[in-house]
């Protein structure tokens, strides 16, 4: 990778300005001290909806048998369980994420349930992805872009690897657009959020970083123009709960 | 048929339901251990259940470790199993003889690998959940033991009066008031209406025979009149 450290380029880290080759660093620190109970406080935090948007996913991903996919920030693999068994043994799918403790706490989840064969693990910074080009049918990142440093790197990285035909699926926090949601959003993320976070994984810093960085994340059509710049075609987006996730897709042809 | 729908057909209240819907079926495996073993055989095989009501596709992914369910795959099911809602209520509590019924009955369709898809309906019939195990693991032996002696006495009673209720009501209306015939008199009746089936196929088959022969005969005497002129 790249090292940016001597640059004077700044980034955000949540609300913080930091340069821009601190980010990594700083990101991979949350991760490491989330990572043990990463899945637990997912739960907790959304109240368990993040099933139904992970599952929603997987439907509009088209995944099918002998297929390759690629779960980039993957974490503790609750897209690559469902893919391994839609993909069968023809198949494959990678678990990836830039965070070792991460892929640690997945790959161990997969082997404890007897998920072995057609996953493979690779530790990997989605703004240059160690595969060749037009490898994989499906990709995905859930909730993993917003804390890649280099979003415009990330998805022309994942542009080259697609397969003509293919498919991304960025499944990320947007910008709230039901009416009435963003106070209540924005009160539960900052006062609920970070207290929650101190109880179950007595870290609040790491859950501030969290909601703050989603609301620094670019809003729906920004991530859609994106996308489009990226070389990605028919790109669209469907709002998840009243527009707290957005799932955007694009196509590779 | 059509299985696949497009990604933009996705019906977003179906999700949460499908996720109970595997949770709820995949807790229900968990009780009974071998079930587990059992889906193993499974593991690779895609069973899509059309409901043909709904326009709905669901496919069934098993292995190990339960099954996971989608409604939508752009893929092909190994099997298909159609039917509506109701004939998949009716199979699902019928026993073996009714499954059958219903699938030539035309209720439930199977197509692609049909062994698979019975042997995939027949994982159901084979549970056995030790209810009396799982409630001691919450309320101790005794209690469990107490409470299962309870329900099975209580089953057992349903169970009996039911059967008494329904041979009582049944008695009832066939002797007493005659409303319907009994089983022996539509049994005579059926006989006697095989009977008069068989006797008019074969007078059908008699006067198909003769007619055919006078149509011989009269195409000899046309053939004869020919050559005397």
């Amino acid at each position: 990778m790249e090292n940016h450290n001597q640059s004077d380029e700044t980034t955000h880290f949540g609300y913080e300005t930091v340069k821009t080759g601190d980010k990594v660093e700083k990101v991979a620190e949350v991760f490491h001290s989330v990572a043990s109970k990463y899945d637990m406080m997912n739960d907790v935090m959304s109240m368990g909806v993040h099933r139904i948007w992970k599952r929603l996913t997987i439907e509009k991903s088209g995944v099918r048998r002998g297929q390759h996919v690629l779960d980039l920030a993957g974490g503790t693999g609750d897209l690559t369980i469902k893919f391994s068994k839609m993909v069968g043994d023809s198949g494959q799918v990678i678990l990836s994420d830039i965070n070792d403790s991460m892929l640690k706490v997945g790959r161990a989840r997969l082997l404890d349930k007897g998920i072995v064969g057609n996953v493979e693990y690779v530790q990997a910074n989605a703004e240059c992805l160690p595969f060749p080009d037009n490898s994989f049918d499906c990709i995905t990142i859930a909730f993993g872009l917003r804390n890649v440093t280099d979003k415009e790197a990330a998805l022309a990285s994942m542009f080259r690897v697609l397969k003509p035909g293919g498919r991304l699926l960025i499944l990320e926090f947007s910008k709230p657009v039901a009416p009435g949601l963003s106070p209540l959003y924005d009160f539960y993320s900052f006062n609920i959020l970070p207290f929650m976070g101190k109880l179950i994984a007595n870290d609040a810093e790491s859950y501030r970083y969290l909601a703050e960085s989603i609301r620094m994340h670019p809003d729906q059509e920004t991530l859609k123009e994106m996308m489009g710049n990226a070389g990605f075609e028919r790109c669209d987006y469907s709002n998840l709960t009243g527009g707290i996730v957005a799932l955007h897709r694009g196509f590779k042809f | 048929m059509n299985q696949t729908k497009q990604p933009e057909d996705i019906n977003p209240l179906l999700i949460p339901l499908l996720a109970a819907m595997e949770t709820g079926l995949n807790r229900l495996f968990a009780m009974d251990p071998e079930t587990f073993e059992r889906l193993q055989r499974f593991k690779g095989r895609i069973i899509a259940f059309h409901i043909t009501d709904m326009q709905q596709t669901l496919y069934f992914f098993p292995d190990q470790q339960g099954i996971q369910i989608v409604s939508h795959y752009e893929g092909e099911a190994d099997t298909v199993i159609s039917g509506s809602i109701m004939a998949f209520a009716r199979m699902a509590m019928a026993d073996e003889q009714t499954k059958t019924k219903a699938v030539f009955k035309g209720d439930i369709s199977i197509s692609g690998d049909i062994a698979l898809g019975q042997h995939f309906q027949s994982l159901f019939k084979q549970l056995d959940i030790d209810w009396e195990e799982h409630l001691s693991h919450i309320t101790g032996d005794v209690i469990a033991h107490s409470l299962g002696n309870i329900a099975r006495g209580f089953l057992g009673w349903g169970k009996d009066t039911f059967n008494s209720l329904t041979t009582d009501v049944s008695e009832y209306v066939q002797y007493e008031t005659r409303d319907i015939a009994s089983g022996p008199e539509i049994n005579h009746f059926n006989t006697q209406i095989d009977q008069i089936r068989s006797d008019v196929d074969r007078a059908e088959a008699r006067l198909n025979r003769l007619s055919e022969s006078l149509s011989k005969r009269k195409v000899k005497i046309t053939v004869k009149k020919k050559s005397a002129e």
